[in-house]
């Protein structure tokens, strides 16, 4: 049985969000037939939002600002309200809009870690973490000593234990944060929410962050609805992502999946880097597809739904890529002309603009590269590695 | 993220919890149960429309039905003579210049205690709430001994220096320069909080653009304060439409008239027409609701920016450098003028025996006769007692009210909070005079005994400083992150649970603010206190008034030192009581 089941939830705005919107989505009140002023136009936040989360999973909601990923969490946690759709925790419904089904925040057994950590300012360390259990003692019935055991041990596995009586605004961001994840863990609960929890960290932290972060979850077996814009944090933390855009989910999948089959234009782009060329479908034969470009036909073995004649989009990550001098090249093997525009050391990598036939294409080769800016070269992707989508299918 | 915060509006959970268990299909929906939030709201809602809608009703009734039914007569006796454009004239011109006054010395002096390193802040701070502890009616009069035609002090020495006085207290001009004054501790408690609150990364990024002082100034700082100077300025013009005490005591010698004196005229005359009164009290409620809602500074501040979120900042004080010693110098010019000169005319006054014009004879004549005589004045000592224990308990009442009403008004999505903002708001456009003589009119027919007691009183100032106290609670609570209220509720925590233990505390200074201005303003109420006050319910404002309107001003001086000194102890009390409890007080 799976730990969180959402399905088909819709949420659209009206009237005073509609402010904040691009002048056109304000439409102005609409007559229906009868001529009396119809609902007030919406504009739609969630659309059809699908989705399951297994126990001990990570599941990340993944997007760019306003794709309805932390509507989407928020309406877990109760703090929104779809207009349609089902939400269940376990075996509990806790949101049907069909059958008016709406538990409160405080009835969910939930918890949440915000984005801005909403550590209570007037409480010190102790009392943030202790609140949880505290408010919940009709049911726990825990003794004081109880309550600070499990305080400490929620402190120490954030790594605060010594920070107890400390005043929370006295702690660095760092440690808020690892505040507000001990305050999410105090209650042992069987889902947490996580909503961007470490954006507002600088980057050195965010990294060693996300590290305790997967630690703490794999240590606890934790399951987790994770929500974040950024790719790298998703890719690094999540058994799956789901990737959203426009209030949509888009695709879902493992981190793997995601990165190297993403099924449409948005998710290669929105998560990692990708080159996209066009091109037409020219034979499909077996798992090979040949597609004709600007630059020359191409192979693929990484394609879905083709047929011969599509119009088509090509995706190439830039490591894929291997730079080869013209010189050294052989016959039949995959991969375009291209001249080599720029280049920066990375230290880890070399990266290249290259231009293949008026298309700028990014590389990302091994340091062991250079001297090539200004030459041409052939750049080698393997067939497995050239994704293509039909714009027809 | 910008887009996605503006989408994601707070919606605080506004039905009953279901029981926890699978609900089996077939469409059941659960039984809706009203929750300790909705009982609450509701009992909100019907004492604030009770407080607010029946003195208005009963204004309404008078004004426009007399024996015969329905008539506008009221308004051809109120408006019908020449005069009457004068007097709207006046009471805008008097409106206006005095919240001029206020709004520009109550910002600067808000924002050299807030952001800058102005010498002697506790100093600044103190002096720039004095005239709030000064009753209207104390202020006046003390101008009256400073400036007043051929008795004031400062003028009569000007008359020996010039033949006449280039100042006088008597007048339009004196009317405003007084109430300005008078109004503005008002903006500056507005103010500081505002500039307290502001992020001072939005000023330095400013500065490291390029800007100069002057332009972070009035691109930046007044840009991001601008809601609560909108909201401040509409307060202190309405204030202004409705002071009562100096227009009565300043313009009455020159015959300047204005909407208020007006009224208390056609309430003193004789017949007394308490239906042309309350035209003209209408004439002032149509002009303050255009302002209030016209401006839209009516709304509760929703649209301030929330500034108290999980995270905190320090705010680092904006060097005045060389600028220093001049401001320093202004600020005591300033106070000088509005504090200091008054406070010690009250003084002497009340330390001569008689009223005559200070010098080294008089000095040393100065004894302690006014205040004997005070200790003389009938009523005296339960009066007292009586205005401390309803001025706590009005304003106890008030901030728990306000404070639950700003809650529903400012988080919920309750059905009818715009209506509860409005009304909380509708006393600040309801005279004081207005609302005495509606609760009059009220208690005097109901079966409710509670006329000519102590009550009656709580029940006009709690009415009265409900608009107060909202802002208070309002704008205490908009500067809390939502996020606090919804971490509490996601972690297992009911409303009332919420409320009371994340949402309370992190207010209470802003509550205690409130708290002890209502105690303040109630205090020294008078305009709604002379109508509903009765023998065995005597305060000291009325007291003092009385005992003006018999010239005894010996008495007067030496009771406004009292009332100045008790309200001080107020003050001092309660600060030391917030710090105790580990709440700093911003007033």
């Amino acid at each position: 049985m799976s730990m969180l089941s959402v399905q088909h939830l819709q949420k659209s705005f009206e009237g005073a969000a509609r402010a904040a919107l691009p002048s056109d989505a304000t439409g102005a009140i609409r007559t229906n037939g009868a001529g009396r002023p119809a609902k007030r136009e919406s504009v739609p936040v969630l659309t059809d939002v699908t989705f399951d989360v297994e126990p001990g999973e990570v599941f990340t909601l993944l997007g760019p600002s306003g794709c309805g990923k932390s509507t989407t969490l928020r309406s877990i946690a109760g703090l929104e309200t779809p207009d349609t759709g089902k939400i269940k925790i376990g075996d509990r419904t806790v949101f049907s809009g069909s059958d008016g089904v709406r538990l409160d925040p405080n009835h969910r057994g939930l918890s949440m870690v915000f984005q801005s950590y909403a550590i209570w300012p007037h409480l010190n360390v102790f009392k943030n973490v202790s609140f949880p259990l505290e408010v919940r003692q009709r049911e726990l019935k825990l003794s004081r000593k109880q309550i600070a055991e499990k305080v400490e041990a929620a402190l120490h596995a954030v790594d605060l234990g010594g920070y107890i009586g400390r005043a929370a605004t006295k702690l660095s961001g760092g440690q808020q944060q690892r505040l507000a994840l001990a305050r999410a863990l105090v209650t042992e609960p069987e889902l947490i929410l996580l909503d961007e929890p470490l954006s507002n960290l600088d980057a050195k932290l965010r990294e060693s962050m996300r590290m305790e972060l997967k630690r703490l979850q794999q240590h606890l077996g934790l399951t987790a609805v994770y929500v974040t814009h950024d790719q790298g944090e998703a890719l690094a933390l999540s058994s799956r992502i789901a990737v959203m855009n426009q209030g949509r989910i888009v695709q879902v999948g493992t981190p793997r999946e995601i990165y190297t089959s993403p099924n449409s234009l948005f998710v290669a782009q929105f998560v990692g880097t990708s080159n996209v060329l066009h091109g037409a479908v020219q034979s499909v034969e077996g798992d090979i597809a040949r597609v004709e470009t600007a630059a020359g036909v191409i192979s693929s073995r990484s394609w879905r739904d083709l047929s011969v004649g599509d119009r088509a989009i090509l995706l190439v990550r830039p490591e894929d890529f291997t730079v080869i001098d013209l010189d050294n090249m052989m016959d039949g093997e995959n991969g375009w002309v291209g001249r080599i525009d720029a280049g920066a050391y990375l230290g880890e990598a070399v990266d290249y603009i290259a231009d293949v036939a008026g298309s700028e294409i990014r590389l990302r080769v091994n340091p062991s590269e250079h001297g090539r800016v200004g030459t041409e070269a052939f750049l080698r992707v393997a067939p497995e590695h050239v994704h293509v989508l039909s714009l027809d299918a | 993220m910008v887009s996605e915060t503006v989408l994601v509006r707070p919606e605080p959970p506004t039905q009953t919890p279901v029981p926890p268990e699978p609900i089996g299909g077939s469409g059941r929906r659960p039984r809706w149960r009203p929750t300790s939030k909705h009982i609450v709201y509701v009992v909100v809602l019907a004492v604030v429309a009770y407080l607010v809608g029946t003195p208005i009703f009963y204004l309404l009734w008078g004004t426009f039905f007399d024996e015969s039914g329905f008539t506008l007569d009221a308004f051809r006796r109120a408006f019908g003579s020449p005069s009457a454009l004068h007097t709207v004239w006046n009471t805008i011109v008097f409106a206006v210049g005095s919240a001029a006054i206020a709004v520009v010395l109550g910002t600067g002096l808000a924002y050299l205690q807030a952001r800058t390193d102005v010498p002697f802040k506790g100093l600044l701070f103190a002096a720039s709430l004095t005239p709030l502890v000064l009753p209207p009616v104390v202020y006046a009069i003390s101008w009256v001994f400073l400036y007043g035609g051929d008795v004031g002090i400062i003028s009569s020495f000007l008359a020996g220096i010039f033949g006449s006085s280039p100042v006088d207290a008597y007048g339009l001009g004196g009317m405003i320069v007084a109430a300005g004054l008078h109004t503005v501790p008002l903006v500056f408690l507005f103010m500081v909080p505002a500039f307290k609150a502001m992020d001072p990364s939005l000023e330095e990024a400013a500065r490291v653009a390029g800007a100069n002082w002057w332009t972070v100034m009035r691109r930046v700082t007044l840009q991001v304060i601008r809601p609560a100077l909108a909201s401040s300025t509409v307060i202190v013009l309405v204030l202004g439409l409705e002071s009562f005490e100096i227009p009565v005591i300043l313009g009455e010698t020159k015959g300047v008239e204005v909407f208020t004196s007006r009224i208390y005229f056609l309430m003193h005359g004789y017949p007394t027409d308490i239906g042309a009164a309350g035209a003209v009290s209408i004439g002032i409620m149509l002009l303050a609701m255009l302002l209030m809602y016209g401006t839209g500074a009516g709304g509760s501040s929703k649209k301030e920016f929330q500034t108290m979120t999980g995270k905190n900042f320090r705010p680092s004080p904006v060097r005045l450098g060389r600028a220093k010693g001049w401001v320093g110098a202004g600020v005591g010019l300033y106070f000088l003028f509005s504090v200091i000169l008054p406070v010690l005319a009250l003084l002497y006054v009340s330390l001569s025996p008689f009223y005559r014009t200070p010098s080294w004879e008089s000095l040393a004549a100065m004894d302690f006769t006014n205040y004997i005589e005070l200790a003389e004045v009938r009523n005296i000592f339960p009066a007292t007692m009586n205005t401390i224990v309803v001025a706590l308990v009005a304003a106890t009442i008030t901030m728990i009210i306000t404070t639950l009403a700003a809650w529903f008004v400012v988080r919920s999505t309750m059905f009818g909070r715009k209506l509860l903002d409005v009304l909380t708001l509708a006393p600040l456009v309801i005279p004081g005079l207005v609302l005495g003589l509606g609760m009059m009119s009220v208690y005097l027919r109901s079966p409710i005994p509670i006329y000519g007691t102590l009550v009656i009183l709580v029940v006009a100032y709690v009415t009265r400083y409900l608009p107060y106290g909202m802002r208070y609670s309002a704008s205490a609570m908009t500067q809390i992150g939502n996020e606090l209220e919804e971490a509490a509720h996601v972690n297992g925590a009911k409303w009332w649970t919420t409320f009371r233990r994340i949402l309370l505390p992190l207010a209470a200074p802003g509550i205690l603010s409130g708290w002890i201005f209502v105690v303040l303003v109630s205090f020294r109420e008078l305009s709604a206190t002379v109508l509903l006050a009765g023998p065995k319910s005597e305060v000291l404002s009325v007291i003092l008034f009385r005992q003006y309107n018999e010239g005894t001003f010996g008495v007067v001086a030496a009771l406004s030192i009292v009332m100045i000194a008790i309200l001080c102890a107020i003050i001092g009390i309660s600060y030391s009581v917030g710090s105790r409890f580990g709440t700093k007080v911003e007033l």
